[in-house]
């Protein structure tokens, strides 16, 4: 970094006593732990690190807090903590003065948190997954690049003979995919180091102007502010580029295409086990889904809907009809006795209309056709000629 | 003039400084429980699968007659539009006298993997819309689509506008090709069939590190770092870890619907350039024919203003509203600012189109 970034802050100079300055840190930081660490029995670092106190800290608490999401949350601010003190300390040794490599390193720590956050890398039969056949498969792989990338990309492309022809085929497929994803995972990431350089550069430029414009920083925590603001400025750059793009579904495609592989190697170990594969559940899982939007739809066919106010206002009609007959108060053993019916209109007799009952039996009807029905024995011994009523009426 | 005004001893008390604040708010931090979420009281309504129907209870009976659904978005938990006493939409909507309902999509996993947006649009919104419907006797009622949800929305609106009354689209995206949002162009060139093969649904940490990775340095780093300085306040502190587990407390995406998503809005833009069918049916945004309120975040950076504000051009109505919120994708919901805002104004939007 040149001069200017240097900032050279008053104060910076060759006489600064670090040692003494960081040990006096330590000592500050001690009078605040001193209890506990008494009690914990820690000795402090031999060489004063800033951010080692917050390890202490860590170790102090660890488990200490109510519920998971405040321990996660105590972790996360530590490991940052940690990160932002060593940034500080890193400028401070330095007298001040930026060095780019430091910069670069501050960049780079980063991100690399973010990238080791990617479950990406974690995705993958064979790096987090620790069966046997894969780990065989993976010093197997090893060895098939050991000599270099094209030597190694033509072994994998040798035909398979035998009867194990199969599972090399499958190997060389996943050890080609690992290949593959290696070099989009290169691809993007010599575009994040681009971006890093492109910040670093933003940072100092946002510097000179902050200089220009007689805005000095005043604290580190703006400085590491400022930071941030290049970095993300000129990660922003370049993210929106469509090499950028076309190398992030580089690289999504080329772990999707090594798990596949991944996938296919494990399927063949376990049916040759016996066990289920991912595949047949996939499938299970699609047929199961399939029969219950079927099933879900003919639940909802208007037909269905018309089928059912048909049944509600048969059930009224019967209702009716029993209420004006007298049947639905009697049971099985004490069967009504006939009474003089009215005669069925003919609209009913041709199966056409339900009757329009009477005021008594129109009662009966509403009673009918909430959701309990009529006794059983009243609806079967009615439901032939019921049925033959098969379109509804605005009378029903 | 030196841009840097610091010297090493300003720098080693900022450091210790620094240090002691995290140290005092280890007691701090010790203190606070699970935080919790979801302050307004709800019945359920109605449930299928994971999917639940419910309806908020606000202190006094509504004054609106006609109901209101919350379509939330699948990626993200819904309880962010009631999340805490002082920062819900819910609760001022509420107190307004909306009658507010919302579809809590539940938490899918490999059994739902072939959930398509079918099942999502024409099934699952349209039956919560019958639902409703059925209960207040209407033949229509307003809904408010929020993020995805309000893609979902615009796409139930045109395929069923007989069915809704008003239209409220929030921080929702439309145009998804245009330069400034990021997603899209980096989901533009992934295939999208081989990535849901292989991983079948896509897990709640892939989504979560992508979205971080718009802001890398910010998201991953500068936020703990700024965590330091409310360590000593409780309330703050409890609002940040709220806030947190809402960020990371998402639901796995079904890999069918995902894949008909980022196929048809993302890569194909179809909203925009037509052709997109959900299921059997059609849906074409000149179908949008009720009142549209459009509501957008002007500092959003994961539906920026211009995916959304294109909606005006597309839609059928005569009687389109636009609102622009001085705010990002977040502070939409939880912003001092939008507590003051948002509701108010959908609900006086809502009120002149109530008869």
């Amino acid at each position: 970094m040149g001069e200017d970034m240097a900032g050279s802050g008053k104060g910076f100079g060759a006489d600064v006593d670090w040692q003494g300055m960081a040990e006096q840190y330590w000592k500050n930081f001690g009078e605040l732990t001193e209890q506990a660490m008494a009690a914990m029995k820690m000795e402090p670092a031999a060489v004063p690190q800033w951010a080692d106190g917050l390890e202490q800290w860590r170790r102090l608490f660890e488990g200490s807090m109510n519920s998971s999401d405040v321990q996660s949350g105590l972790d996360q601010l530590l490991d940052h903590g940690r990160g932002y003190l060593r940034f500080m300390q890193e400028l401070a040794q330095n007298g001040g003065q930026f060095d780019p490599t430091d910069l670069r390193a501050a960049a780079e720590r980063m991100v690399a948190e973010f990238r080791s956050a990617n479950p990406l890398l974690q995705a993958f039969p064979g790096q987090d997954e620790s069966g046997d056949l894969l780990r065989q498969l993976m010093g197997w792989w090893q060895q098939a690049t050991a000599p270099g990338k094209e030597e190694a990309r033509s072994w994998l492309r040798m035909p398979a003979f035998g009867m194990a022809r199969e599972y090399q085929e499958q190997a060389q497929a996943y050890a080609a995919a690992q290949l593959d994803y290696r070099e989009a995972m290169a691809g993007y990431n010599a575009l994040i180091a681009q971006a890093v350089e492109s910040g670093i550069s933003g940072f100092q430029a946002k510097l000179d102007e902050r200089g220009e414009q007689g805005r000095g920083i005043e604290n580190l925590r703006g400085l590491y502010d400022l930071f941030v603001d290049a970095l993300e400025e000129a990660y922003a750059e370049v993210a929106l580029t469509e090499e950028f793009g076309r190398a992030y579904g580089k690289l999504v495609d080329s772990q999707s295409r090594l798990r596949l592989a991944g996938n296919q190697v494990v399927e063949q170990i376990s049916r040759a086990l016996g066990m289920p594969t991912r595949t047949e559940v996939d499938t299970l899982e699609q047929r199961v889904h399939q029969l219950r939007r079927e099933a879900k739809n003919r639940s909802e066919h208007p037909a269905l809907n018309e089928l059912k106010s048909e049944v509600d206002q048969l059930r009224a009609e019967l209702a009716a009809l029993k209420a004006s007959r007298g049947v639905g108060e009697h049971d099985d053993d004490d069967p009504p006795k006939p009474k003089t019916s009215k005669p069925r209109s003919s609209s009913a007799r041709a199966g056409r209309k339900p009757v329009v009952a009477t005021k008594p039996a129109a009662k009966a009807a509403a009673t009918a056709t909430s959701k309990k029905a009529a006794p059983k024995r009243a609806t079967r011994s009615k439901s032939k000629p019921a049925t033959r009523a098969a379109k509804p009426t605005k009378e029903g | 003039m030196q841009a840097i005004r610091f010297t090493p001893e300003t720098l080693s008390n900022e450091a210790m400084r620094f240090t002691s604040k995290i140290s005092a708010g280890m007691e701090t931090l010790k203190q606070v429980d699970d935080v919790h979420f979801g302050v307004t009281d709800k019945e359920e309504i109605y449930a299928e699968d994971k999917l639940v129907l419910y309806r908020y209870q606000g202190d006094k009976k509504p004054s609106a007659k006609v109901p209101t659904l919350i379509v939330y978005a699948l990626v993200n938990r819904p309880y962010m539009v009631d999340l805490q006493e002082d920062r819900s939409l819910v609760r001022n909507l509420l107190a307004q006298g909306e009658d507010l309902y919302l579809i809590d999509w539940g938490y899918p996993d490999r059994a739902d993997r072939f959930t398509s947006l079918d099942d999502y649009i024409n099934g699952y919104i349209r039956r919560c819309v019958e639902v409703i419907c059925k209960r207040h006797g209407l033949n229509k009622i307003n809904i408010l689509g929020i993020c995805q949800g309000g893609a979902f929305s615009l796409c139930y609106a045109s395929i069923y506008p007989e069915t809704v009354q008003n239209l409220i689209t929030m921080v929702t995206p439309v145009d998804f090709h245009t330069d400034d949002n990021m997603l899209s162009r980096w989901t533009r060139s992934m295939d999208v069939d081989a990535f849901i093969n292989a991983n079948g649904n896509v897990s709640a940490d892939m989504m979560n590190f992508c979205y971080l990775t718009l802001k890398p340095y910010r998201l991953f780093h500068q936020k703990y770092v700024g965590l330091a300085e409310i360590l000593d306040d409780q309330r703050e502190l409890e609002n940040f870890l709220r806030m947190e587990k809402w960020i990371f407390d998402s639901p796995d995406q079904a890999g069918e619907a995902f894949r008909q998503f980022v196929k048809d809005f993302y890569q194909g833009n179809k909203l925009v350039n037509g052709g997109l069918v959900i299921g059997d049916k059609a849906v074409d945004l000149a179908r949008v024919s009720m009142p549209v309120l459009n509501i957008y975040a002007e500092q959003d950076h994961l539906v920026p203003p211009s995916a959304s504000k294109p909606l005006e051009g597309l839609v059928g109505t005569k009687d389109y509203s636009v609102l622009a919120f001085r705010g990002g994708h977040i502070g939409i919901y939880v912003s001092g600012r939008a507590q003051r805002e948002v509701p108010s104004a959908v609900h006086q939007w809502l009120a002149k189109r109530s008869s």
